[in-house]
């Protein structure tokens, strides 16, 4: 059996692509658009130039 | 000396954790009881702030809602239970569900509580009512919900109860069922979502502290008895090589099932759900989800590898499923057994509070009130909301009078059946503008009834049994129920475009311009179907 960072290959890199996955989905939620949650969107005032 | 199968507990230790226990019992009762007086001050004391608490919850206590609504009994005492018998891999496959809040709250959560605002919806269900115009597709939904929580609240109370028997050394079976559902049933009743949402701080707050302990512990334990944790590694690849093992436990097939059904059925779950209703801040559910999911991954990737590290300091427990409490009477100070004895049952009630919740939001609010007795006045509905809890407790509890050893069977029934029936009406009603009343209706019918067909066939009759295994690889049968539920949605919604809804509730589900006339009026009258 392979060993690695003192435990068998399969559950280290199963725990390490887990937490890879849980920091992108952290940082992705992060990182994404914060919206209104209002009913309706606010409208973008239209200014003359 | 309390002698438990393979360990003892000294009576001392056994009347701290009772005591402790006392304790944080008055504390969660207490805490719903002043909710209740609270609410009662201000004038919004109505079924919508009961059910979503106004829609006004912090971050905290959403993700606190969210989190050990997950964290059901399975996390601390059948997860290390499973992996104390089996070794790490079924550890690791449970541990798939580590993104679910991210995953439903994320994936439902904004479009829901816009929606929300949008129409002024009280419950979950209120927007599929003015999706598809259905009370089928409500009933369906509501009654499904209805069927699959009042097993799995049957599973997790008989787990408590035996728990609460075996610990105390008193056989007392039916108080611990009593003490169980009783306390939850108060403190939810009661306060409805805000009391839910204190308690469930509390709740986490011990589960956090359960965790740390237990692993912090094992880890010290199996260190100092075999010189490092290294040769604690080795001594148990030696002596129980299967502890090492990936497919000590499962199938490919069946593992990636299990992967699917616990990484993204239950993110679909109604109790998941139902937390999109209580908040109006897309900041707010944002820093819910951040926090839910760092809880969910501590305490059940931690608890999830706790059974082998205790398998190599006593391998000789009769019973599993008394791992945690091993750790706890054995190895930690009785103090502290207090505590984990407190955040087992924390697990077990806060999961109850969050089914209670929804049996008295999806089948008292969305079934009865709107589309059996829709003239019911305003004051009685949230009496009558109240008393669906106390009646889907007391159902659940003479369920779980007689007691049977597949209590883990019958949660995983209930639940897989409830997520196939579930997650693609969830998922393409909200988001597939396609999607018809008909196609959602048999696609909700048609994952239960398969889910429970599939399930019954591949782990209840032996001969069937056998041939699963043999012919299917010993596929999950959330598997292929999830994939009828998806076929019979998009056949069915494709095979009856012409049942769409009228326009204008389309323009209001889908568009950024709507009429308020259509958002405002979206209650079922006798023609609906």
């Amino acid at each position: 059996m392979i060993f690695f960072l003192g435990m068998p290959l399969w559950w280290s890199g199963g725990v390490i692509v887990y937490l890879a996955m849980f920091l992108i989905g952290m940082v992705h939620l992060k990182k994404s658009k914060t919206y209104s949650m209002l009913p309706r969107e606010p409208k973008e005032e239209v200014t003359e130039k | 000396m309390i002698d438990l199968g393979g360990f003892s507990m000294s009576t001392s230790t056994m009347t701290t954790m009772v005591i402790i226990f006392i304790i944080y019992s008055l504390v969660i009762v207490g805490l719903g009881a002043y909710v209740k007086l609270q609410s009662k001050k201000v004038s919004t004391d109505n079924l919508a702030s009961f059910l979503t608490g106004g829609g006004g919850l912090s971050a905290f206590a959403i993700a606190m809602i969210a989190a050990t609504n997950s964290m059901a009994g399975g996390t601390m005492v059948t997860a290390p239970g499973l992996t104390y018998a089996k070794g790490f891999s079924g550890g690791i496959i449970y541990y798939a569900g580590f993104l679910t809040a991210a995953f439903g709250l994320g994936a439902v959560g904004l479009k829901a509580a816009i929606m929300k605002q949008r129409i002024g919806a009280v419950s979950f269900l209120d927007l599929y009512r003015l999706r598809f115009r259905s009370k089928a597709v409500v009933s369906a939904l509501a009654i499904t919900c209805v069927v699959g929580l009042l097993f799995t609240t049957c599973g997790q109370l008989t787990a408590g109860a035996k728990m609460f028997a075996a610990i105390t050394g008193s056989n007392q079976y039916y108080l611990g069922l009593v003490l169980v559902i009783v306390i939850t049933v108060i403190y939810t009743s009661t306060g409805g979502v805000k009391s839910m949402a204190k308690v469930a701080a509390i709740q986490g707050v011990v589960m956090l502290i359960a965790t740390f302990s237990i692993m912090g512990i094992l880890l010290i334990d199996n260190a100092k008895l075999y010189g490092s944790l290294g040769a604690a590694v080795e001594y148990m690849g030696t002596t129980y090589p299967e502890m090492l093992r990936a497919d000590s436990v499962f199938t490919f097939m069946n593992t990636l099932g299990t992967v699917l059904f616990c990484g993204i059925g239950l993110g679909a779950m109604p109790f998941a759900v139902s937390v999109s209703m209580t908040y109006d801040n897309h900041k707010v559910l944002k820093r819910g989800i951040f926090i839910s999911c760092i809880i969910f991954t501590i305490c059940q990737g931690l608890m999830c590898a706790t059974g082998p590290w205790a398998h190599n300091i006593n391998p000789d427990l009769v019973t599993r499923d008394l791992t945690t409490f091993y750790v706890a009477t054995n190895l930690l100070p009785s103090g502290v057994a207090g505590i984990i004895f407190c955040g087992v049952f924390a697990a077990i009630q806060s999961s109850l509070a969050g089914y209670c919740m929804s049996a008295a939001a999806f089948f008292a609010k969305d079934f009865f009130i709107d589309c059996v007795k829709p003239d019911m006045p305003e004051k009685k509905q949230k009496t009558f909301s109240s008393v669906t809890i106390l009646v889907f407790a007391a159902i659940a509890t003479l369920l779980a009078l007689k007691p049977t050893d597949l209590t883990q069977f019958m949660i995983n029934f209930s639940l897989g059946a409830l997520a196939s029936a579930w997650y693609w009406p969830v998922l393409c009603g909200l988001y597939w503008k396609k999607a018809t009343w008909k196609g959602t209706f048999w696609s909700c019918i048609g994952g239960f009834f398969t889910y429970m067909l599939f399930y019954i066939l591949s782990s209840v009759i032996p001969a069937t049994k056998e041939w699963w295994i043999a012919n299917t690889n010993n596929t999950h049968a959330f598997v292929f129920a999830w994939l009828i539920s998806l076929i019979l949605m998009v056949v069915v919604s494709l095979a009856t475009q012409k049942d769409k809804v009228p326009l204008g509730y389309f323009q209001v589900f889908f568009c950024d311009d709507y009429d308020e006339k259509y958002a405002k009026n979206f209650r079922l009258s006798n023609k609906d179907q």
